[in-house]
């Protein structure tokens, strides 16, 4: 909401509507170039953050106003003014590479703006347009719910997929090509502070099974007789480093591990009684 | 013969592992005249025992709070002659080495104990006695019992970055055959380093020293083995006499011979003993032993026997050891008469130990190609490496985050331009 920043409301400007204020209006215009070559801020105060006096936000719609320009005629600074706040505040634009633009909340209704284009006063022939009592011209823009229902017809969207369904639990049977995975489900769901039902947790997996090359011991593996019964194969990668252990057998306990030294590999077997 | 040879062959390579760095030429390792006796001394003094340990090895530790017999079944299992000893009071400290030489002297004691019952004329079962005698010593017990008699012998040990040549030199001087290997950083036991191990490391990258002149002199001229006084049991002696003959005149096997020619008829060596003392049963003769041996043994009886002829060349013999994996040979004339008998311990201190005693003494010359490579690495030495990369890449990262800061003032320099005035 940094783009509702302004530089506070000026107490002498009446609005473009009378003539008074027209005439005043070009010399407030002569002092803010003479204000802006000496001063970052005529005010001299601190930016003052936009607030339209309404507590309740709940129902308001963010509108984005542009004001486009060509490379061949780059305006130095663009304000907006509108009927929201009974045309009181100035709302500086931000420069992008074609046009100057902001964001206002404003809650569904019509409203009349203009923008303030280097001083000058402008009404952008692009966007809609509507006369006054005074017979001035402006621009006008309706806002209405409908404009943003696209969020609620996606959120609808989602609820019918299949990733939906099976984010609540339902359809366990069926299965198609829009089922997502494990991987996928991860990053749908989202954390709560619900306890799951114990169904719930009946579903669960168990855990992963051990890797099928973890259960080639390297002890059951048959040597030679005639070779020396000291010497074993060669271990795979994997079995470095783990533990196994004999079933328990006349009070005795034997556990074997295999380590590798430099380029060779020791498997040591430790007898001990229990 | 050749097919089975050449499995052999293959097998020792398996066994011995690195072969392809240490077969590497090397002026060290040249006999330098036709008669260069310490030219098989320099291949182990230049040589790592990491380099004699297996591609994959197992090692068997016993806590010493097992019990004799489960130790012994455990020892059976494991198929192998010799277990760790750790201590669990001191974190698991290895400090011993149980092997069937001890097995054998437990049995021999509760004989005497049950003699000397007998001798007394009282009735009890001696299943009984061997069993609760058995049962209730733990393997601290009985080395506590061995201390008393002052027979406890300290663990020697040698690191797996020594030589060979000091490995070999320590098992002759404390008349041992085998000796643990131990990883020089944390202490743990990585094999079991044995003459036989030594003996194929020799044969196998010494092959090119075969054209040694002495290597081709019979053994008995080189004065290698035992000639004379040779220790023999016969068909019917008693078991418990040759057993006695085994632990105490410090040989590892006796030849079987007849009474009358003298012939060579079979083996029995300590490892034979640990089946027959299973049974309790040592009332028997040497015969009796031999033939419950044989059923259960995996060796056939014609190939139990392994000898040379007297006259054949040493190394003849070498190869004979190697082949059936032996730790004896029976030198017999052409009767099939016994003339003398050859062990490792004979050929290893014949063709090493005695050559090499004065090389222990010098540093060994570093191997070109025993430079540190990554994959001689321990894990220790690979993490440190990693967290030191690890390190360096922040740093680098550091620094290159200083030109994006730089490129920061022109773009404010660009948005501080003076604006065009409108008119």
């Amino acid at each position: 909401m940094g783009n509702n920043q302004s530089g506070g409301p000026d107490a002498r400007y009446g609005g473009p509507n009378d003539k008074a204020g027209l005439r005043r209006h070009r010399m407030m215009s002569e002092t803010a170039k003479i204000a802006g070559q000496v001063l970052p801020n005529p005010d001299g105060g601190p930016p003052m953050i936009f607030d339209d006096g309404n507590e309740d936000k709940s129902g308001e719609c963010p509108v984005v106003f542009r004001w486009s320009f060509t490379q061949n005629a780059q305006p130095r600074v663009v304000h907006i003014v509108g009927s929201w706040d009974n045309w009181q505040t100035r709302i500086p634009m931000v420069k992008s590479t074609n046009d100057f633009s902001t964001i206002i909340d404003l809650q569904p209704g019509q409203y009349e703006y203009k923008f303030q284009v280097d001083g000058s006063w402008v009404v952008d022939d692009n966007q809609g347009k509507a006369q006054d009592v005074h017979g001035n011209e402006n621009n006008m823009i309706n806002i209405q719910d409908s404009d943003f229902a696209v969020f609620e017809a996606l959120d609808e969207d989602f609820q019918s997929s299949t990733a939906g369904e099976v984010l609540r639990g339902e359809s366990e049977s069926t299965k198609n090509h829009d089922t997502p995975n494990d991987r996928e489900l991860e990053k749908l769901r989202s954390f709560t502070q619900e306890i799951p039902s114990m169904d719930m947790l009946r579903k669960a997996a168990g855990p992963p099974v051990i890797p099928p090359q973890l259960m080639q011991v390297l002890l059951n593996k048959e040597t030679p007789e005639s070779c020396d019964p000291n010497v074993l194969p060669e271990p795979n990668h994997v079995m470095l480093n783990h533990m196994y252990a004999l079933s328990i057998k006349d009070s005795v306990m034997v556990l074997s591990s295999t380590q590798r030294y430099r380029k060779k590999f020791v498997t040591t077997l430790l007898y001990k009684p229990v | 013969m050749s097919s089975f040879k050449d499995i052999h062959h293959q097998r020792i390579s398996h066994m011995t592992g690195s072969k392809s760095t240490t077969m590497t030429e090397s002026d060290e390792v040249l006999p330098k005249t036709p008669n260069d006796k310490e030219a098989f001394a320099r291949l182990l003094w230049i040589n790592q025992c990491y380099e004699a340990m297996p591609s994959s090895s197992k090692m068997v530790v016993f806590d010493q709070g097992l019990l004799m017999h489960k130790a012994f079944n455990g020892l059976l299992a494991q198929s192998t002659r010799h277990v760790l000893l750790s201590d669990p009071d001191f974190g698991g400290k290895l400090d011993g080495i149980l092997s069937v030489t001890d097995f054998i002297k437990v049995m021999l004691k509760i004989y005497r104990e049950r003699t000397k019952c007998e001798k007394e004329s009282t009735e009890l079962d001696m299943t009984q006695i061997a069993n609760e005698e058995i049962g209730n010593l733990s393997i601290r017990q009985y080395r506590e019992l061995v201390k008393k008699e002052g027979n406890l012998r300290p663990l020697v040990s040698v690191d797996a970055s020594g030589s060979l040549l000091d490995a070999a030199c320590i098992l002759a001087e404390h008349r041992v055959h085998r000796i643990p290997v131990i990883d020089p950083l944390d202490g743990s036991a990585l094999f079991i380093l044995t003459h036989k191990r030594i003996l194929k490391f020799l044969w196998l990258f010494g092959k090119h020293l075969a054209p040694l002149e002495y290597l081709h002199k019979s053994p008995k001229e080189l004065g290698i083995g035992t000639w004379s006084g040779i220790r023999v049991v016969f068909p019917d002696t008693q078991l418990v006499d040759c057993l006695d003959i085994l632990l105490n005149k410090g040989v590892s096997g006796l030849p079987v011979v007849e009474r009358e020619t003298f012939k060579v008829v079979d083996m029995y060596s300590r490892f034979d003993a640990v089946g027959i003392a299973l049974e309790n049963r040592l009332d028997i003769t040497v015969k009796e032993a031999l033939a419950f041996k044989s059923q259960g043994g995996p060796m056939k009886n014609d190939e139990r026997v392994v000898s040379v002829r007297d006259n054949e060349s040493f190394w003849k013999a070498v190869n004979v050891l190697v082949d059936h994996n032996v730790h004896r040979l029976c030198a017999v004339n052409e009767h099939g008469g016994i003339e003398g008998v050859i062990s490792l311990s004979d050929v290893i201190n014949f063709m090493v130990v005695q050559p090499g005693s004065h090389l222990r003494n010098i540093t060994a010359p570093k191997k070109h190609w025993a430079r540190h490579h990554t994959g001689d690495m321990n894990d220790k030495e690979l993490r440190e490496i990693l967290l030191t990369n690890a390190a360096n890449f922040e740093h680098e990262s550091s620094n290159s985050s200083s030109p994006s800061n730089s490129a920061l003032p022109s773009n404010q320099n660009s948005y501080s331009k003076p604006p065009t005035h409108h008119h």
